[in-house]
């Protein structure tokens, strides 16, 4: 017998995975499908699994690209609980101090002209998810998320 | 993340995307996407192969939308998944940007 061994036993309707990553966008992309495994093993519905990887994109990728600025020193953690009711991401990062639960909503508009370029991520961050949750503990930011589960696949 | 690009014979330029519009995927396509739209009468962007929309994709959406609006020219957004409407609409550019059913559907908006 070869390959990987069995996944190690999961509670019921429950999951738990946790990564250490280097905080490049190679890195997340890599720590995104294995958070992507894991939920489509859960049959976790569709508009759930968009929901977390847009949590993902938007405030990790943030992290990366803005709090980090390009350096790849440091390290994130993602980890992801699936519940029965919810999904809840918990990311940390050594970045300077940034809390997006205070972030302003952009300015709302009605026009093209009026549209702003960027700024959105946080915004869309919020509506597809129930509960965000920021704190900066030993020099880190600490961010918990909640995505609800949708019904279906 | 794949680029199609299509001119049609009266200056409208027809752009396909296909696979995940994030950070990865943005940063491939967009320096093409402006340059296939740089000297469009109109641009109608189809979608429908689009399965994942994050906040850099809405904001090349944006941005192509405003440069063409510039000239007095529209971007039609063309057929998005289910998922990806809704973060249109989170994102609240399905106010701002008309979305078609199909090509046909986009063409028939700019003629009309």
């Amino acid at each position: 017998m070869s390959g990987a061994p069995p996944p190690p036993e999961e509670p019921a309707g429950g999951a738990r995975l946790a990564l250490e990553l280097a905080p490049s966008l190679t890195a997340l992309a890599a720590a995104r499908d294995r958070v992507r495994e894991l939920l489509e093993r859960r049959a976790v519905a569709e508009a759930t699994r968009y929901a977390v990887e847009l949590v993902l994109e938007e405030l990790a990728g943030n992290a990366v690209r803005h709090g980090y600025a390009g350096e790849e020193r440091g390290v994130m953690t993602i980890e992801v609980e699936l519940t029965r009711e919810l999904v809840r991401i918990r990311l940390t990062d050594d970045a300077p101090p940034f809390d997006p639960t205070v972030h302003p909503e952009p300015p709302p508009f009605t026009t093209l002209e009026e549209a702003p370029i960027g700024g959105l991520g946080i915004s869309m961050v919020r509506k597809v998810t129930s509960a965000m949750r920021y704190r900066r503990a030993d020099g880190r930011n600490h961010l918990e998320v909640e995505v609800r589960r949708a019904a279906g696949r | 993340m794949e680029l199609h690009i299509h001119r049609e014979t009266d200056g409208i330029v027809r752009l396909a995307l296909e696979g995940r519009l994030d950070t990865d995927g943005v940063d491939r396509v967009e320096t093409r996407v402006n340059a296939a739209l740089a000297r469009a009468e109109h641009g109608v962007l189809d979608l429908s192969g689009v399965t994942f929309l994050s906040s850099l994709g809405v904001r090349l959406l944006l941005s192509a939308a405003k440069t063409l609006q510039r000239r007095g020219a529209r971007l039609i957004v063309v057929a998005p998944q289910p998922l990806v409407e809704e973060a249109l609409r989170f994102s609240a550019l399905d106010q701002i940007l008309p979305v078609a059913r199909d090509v046909d559907g986009a063409l028939a908006l700019l003629q009309g």
